[in-house]
C-alpha cells in the first residue's frame, strides 16, 4: 500500500531546499577554518539565529538604550483680514475663503523651506558649540545626538531632523512639530520657530509694503517737480513774449484783421456804386473812396505780415509753442493726480494686506517622552526582515530557475 | 509549569512546521508557475509591471489631456510625491487583494494529482499569498529604488505604520479570499460577477489613480466605504507625512481587516470538510 502521507517530491524538495537560499557564502565556511571555528561559525549563522540577534538588537536599542525623545506640536494659520466691504458676510463667503487658504497654504510652503534653512540655524544656534553642548550624546546611547567638532553641513542636517512643517492643504494651516532629549528643548525650539514665522511673515509683508509706499512717495514728489517745471517754463514764456496768452492776442489780431477786412469790404462796394452813380472816375467822390480802399489794402496787408512774419511778432510759431507748453502743464497735473491717487491706494492696500500669524495651538511643555519613535524604528526593523525576505527569496527563487 | 513549557513547544513545533508546509507549496506553486511561462519565474514580476505601467500611463495620460497638453506630471499629488511613487504605493496595496481574491474564486487547487494529508485550502491560499507578495515587493522596491536613484529623494517617514498598514492589508486579502473561495463555491455566475466587480469597483474606488484629498468633500463617502482605499491611503501617508488624508482612518481599516479575518476563519472553520470535498475531487 502506498504511502499516502509521503509529501509529493517536489514538494519535498521544496521543504529541502528552504534553508538553502539562507546559507553563508562558500568562502566563509571555507576549509582554512578550523573544525571548531566552522562548527561555531555554522552554528551561528543559521538564518534563525541571524534574523533573531537582529531583532533581539533592535529590540534592545529602541526600548531600552535609545534616549528619549520628546515632542512639542504647534498650529498656526496665516490670514490676511477680510475686505471692509462686508463681502464675507453673504452666502458667498465659502467661494471667498478659498484664496485665503491658498494664500495661507503658499505662505506656509515658504514657511516650510524658510524655517529649515541655514540662516534660521544660525539664528537660533549662532555658537555651534553650543547646539553640540545642548544636542550630545549621552550614555548609554551614544549614537544618538551631535557629536563634538561636527561640522557645519553635519549641524544643519541635525537642525533639520529636529523640526516638521507641514502645510495642510485643505485648511491652510500649517503644523508645527519640534522634537528634542528634554521637554524643554522641544518646547523652545517651538516657541522660537513659532517667533521666527510671525517675524518672516510680518517682515516680508511689512518690507513690501514699505517699498511700495516708498515708490508711490517717489513717484508724487516727481510728478510735483514735473509739474512746477512745466508751469515755470510757460510762465518764462508768457514773461519773454510780453503777453497773457498768445493765442488769445493772435485771436484778437485775426478779429481786429477781420474787422478790417469787412470794412474794405464795405468800402469797395460804396465805391463801385459811386463808379457808377459818377461818370468821371477821377471824380473827388470817387477819389476819396477808392483811396480809402487802397489805404486799407495796405493796413491789412501790413497787419497780417506783422502778426506772423519773424521780424514781426510771429504769433503763428508762439501759439505751437505756447501750446506745447499748456499741454506739458496739463499733461504734468494728470500726471500728478493719478501718482497722488496710487499713492494713497497703496497706503491703504498696505494696511489691507497685512498678513498674520493666527496660533490655533500652541505648543505645550511635554509631559511625557513621545514613545513613536522606538515602535517607528522597532517595526521598520522587522520590515527590513520582511522585505529581506519577501524581495531576498523572490530574487534567489527566479535566478536559481533561470 | 512544565505543561506550560511542553504546550509552548509543541505550538511553536506546529507552527513551524506548517510554516514549512506553506513555504513549500509556494516553492511548488512558484516552480509550476515558472515553467507555463516563457521568462520563467520573473513572469509574477513582468505581469504586474506591465499592468502598473499601464495604469501610470493612463493617470498621467489623462493629466496631460486635462491640463490642455502643458502638464505631464500628476497633479496635486506632485506635491506630495513623484507620479510613479504614487502609483507603485497603491498598487503594492492593491494588488496582492486582487490577485488574492480572484486565485481564491478561481479555486483552491494545487493542480496536481499527488495529495498530501497536511494541506490545507488554507495553506495553498496562504501559500498563494505568499508569492504573490514576494512578486510585488519585489516589484515596488525596484520601481522605489529606481526612483529614488533618479531623484534623489528618500523618504520612509513612518515605515512602522507602512508594516502594519501592509500586514492589515495581507490579512484582509486572506479573511476576503476565504470569503470568496465559499461564494465562489455555490455559484459559477457569481463568481464571474465577483470577478467583474473586483476588477471593476474596487480599482476605480482603491485610490489607484487619485488621493482622496483631491475628491471634492461631497464625493468622499462613495469611496471611503472601500477599507483597500483606506490602506492605500495609509500607505501613502506612511511614506510621506504630510500627505493629506482626510476622511481615512487606520481604526477603520484595522477593524475591517480584524472582523474580515475573524469571520473567515470562523467560516472555514466550521465549512472545511465542504471545502475539502469540492477541493480533492
Amino acid at each position: 500500500m502506498p504511502d499516502s502521507n509521503q509529501p509529493s517530491s517536489s514538494l519535498s524538495a521544496g521543504l529541502n531546499k528552504l534553508p538553502s537560499s539562507f546559507r553563508l557564502p562558500d568562502f566563509l565556511v571555507a576549509d582554512q577554518l578550523p573544525p571548531l571555528w566552522r562548527e561555531r561559525l555554522a552554528r551561528v549563522a543559521r538564518p534563525r539565529v541571524l534574523i533573531s540577534t537582529f531583532l533581539a538588537t533592535s529590540a534592545f536599542y529602541c526600548f531600552v538604550i535609545g534616549r528619549d525623545r520628546y515632542t512639542a506640536v504647534s498650529e498656526f494659520v496665516i490670514q490676511q483680514p477680510a475686505p471692509l466691504d462686508g463681502t464675507s458676510a453673504s452666502v458667498l463667503a465659502g467661494a471667498a475663503a478659498a484664496p485665503q487658504v491658498l494664500t495661507s497654504l503658499v505662505d506656509g510652503q515658504y514657511l516650510q523651506v524658510y524655517l529649515a534653512s541655514s540662516d534660521i540655524k544660525t539664528r537660533l544656534f549662532p555658537d555651534g558649540k553650543k547646539l553640540e553642548l545642548a544636542y550630545r550624546p549621552r550614555l548609554p546611547d551614544l549614537w544618538t545626538g551631535l557629536s563634538a567638532n561636527s561640522s557645519a553641513p553635519a549641524q544643519l542636517d541635525f537642525y533639520r531632523k529636529q523640526l516638521s512643517v507641514a502645510p495642510q492643504p485643505m485648511s491652510g494651516s500649517v503644523i508645527l512639530t519640534t522634537s528634542g532629549f528634554t521637554p524643554k528643548q522641544a518646547f523652545d525650539l517651538n516657541s522660537a520657530l513659532l517667533k521666527e514665522s510671525r517675524r518672516f511673515v510680518n517682515e516680508v509683508n511689512q518690507s513690501i509694503n514699505a517699498e511700495q509706499n516708498k515708490f508711490a512717495r517717489k513717484e508724487v514728489q516727481l510728478a510735483e517737480l514735473n509739474l512746477k517745471a512745466a508751469s515755470r517754463k510757460l510762465e518764462l514764456f508768457r514773461k519773454t513774449n510780453g503777453n497773457l496768452s498768445v493765442e488769445s492776442e493772435q485771436a484778437a489780431t485775426s478779429s481786429f484783421i477781420s474787422g478790417l477786412e469787412s470794412q474794405l469790404v464795405e468800402l469797395k462796394v460804396e465805391e463801385a456804386a459811386l463808379r457808377r452813380q459818377y461818370r468821371d472816375p477821377n471824380a473827388p467822390e470817387v477819389s476819396f473812396v477808392a483811396d480809402q480802399v487802397k489805404e486799407l489794402k495796405v493796413q491789412i496787408r501790413q497787419e497780417r505780415e506783422r502778426s506772423v512774419s519773424k521780424n514781426g511778432r510771429d504769433l503763428n510759431t508762439l501759439v505751437l509753442e505756447e501750446a506745447g507748453l499748456i499741454s506739458d502743464v496739463e499733461f504734468a497735473t494728470a500726471t500728478l493726480q493719478s501718482a497722488r491717487l496710487a499713492s494713497d491706494n497703496s497706503r491703504r492696500d498696505s494696511q489691507r494686506q497685512l498678513k498674520y500669524v493666527v496660533v490655533l495651538s500652541q505648543a505645550e511643555l511635554p509631559a511625557a517622552p513621545d514613545p513613536n519613535w522606538r515602535w517607528q524604528a522597532f517595526l521598520a526593523s522587522v520590515g527590513i526582515i520582511v522585505v529581506g525576505w519577501g524581495v531576498g527569496g523572490f530574487i534567489l527563487n527566479a535566478m536559481r530557475k533561470s | 509549569m512544565n505543561e506550560v513549557v511542553n504546550l509552548f513547544k509543541r505550538f511553536v513545533t506546529a507552527m513551524s512546521r506548517q510554516i514549512s508546509t506553506i513555504l513549500a507549496i509556494a516553492a511548488y506553486e512558484n516552480d509550476r508557475r515558472s515553467t507555463t511561462s516563457s521568462v520563467g519565474a520573473w513572469e509574477s514580476l513582468i505581469s504586474p509591471l506591465q499592468i502598473m505601467l499601464f495604469f501610470i500611463g493612463i493617470r498621467v495620460g489623462f493629466r496631460f489631456l486635462m491640463s490642455g497638453g502643458s502638464n505631464l506630471a500628476g497633479g496635486t499629488t506632485d506635491l506630495y510625491f513623484n507620479i510613479v511613487i504614487f502609483m507603485a504605493a497603491g498598487f503594492t496595496i492593491y494588488f496582492p487583494f486582487r490577485q488574492l481574491a480572484i486565485q481564491a474564486l478561481s479555486g483552491l487547487k494545487l493542480r496536481s494529482p499527488l495529495y498530501y494529508r497536511r494541506i490545507e485550502p488554507l495553506d495553498i491560499l496562504l501559500a498563494l499569498s505568499i508569492n504573490n507578495i514576494r512578486a510585488l515587493l519585489t516589484l515596488t522596491l525596484g520601481l522605489m529604488g529606481l526612483i529614488w536613484a533618479l531623484t534623489w529623494e528618500f523618504r520612509m517617514d513612518s515605515p512602522g505604520l507602512a508594516l502594519c498598514i501592509y500586514l492589515l492589508t495581507v490579512f484582509m486579502a486572506i479573511g476576503f479570499g476565504i470569503c470568496l473561495v465559499f461564494l465562489g463555491k455555490y455559484n459559477k455566475f457569481i463568481t464571474r460577477l465577483i470577478k467583474r466587480i473586483i476588477n471593476r469597483i474596487l480599482i476605480f474606488t482603491s485610490g489607484l489613480f487619485f488621493a482622496t484629498f483631491e475628491l471634492p468633500e461631497y464625493t468622499r463617502p462613495f469611496v471611503t466605504w472601500n477599507p483597500v482605499l483606506h490602506a492605500v491611503e495609509l500607505f501613502r501617508y506612511s511614506l510621506n507625512n504630510e500627505y493629506p488624508i482626510p476622511d481615512i482612518s487606520l481604526s477603520y481599516l484595522t477593524w475591517c481587516s480584524l472582523i474580515l479575518m475573524g469571520f473567515s476563519l470562523i467560516l472555514y472553520r466550521t465549512n472545511e470538510s465542504s471545502l475539502l470535498e469540492a477541493v480533492d475531487d
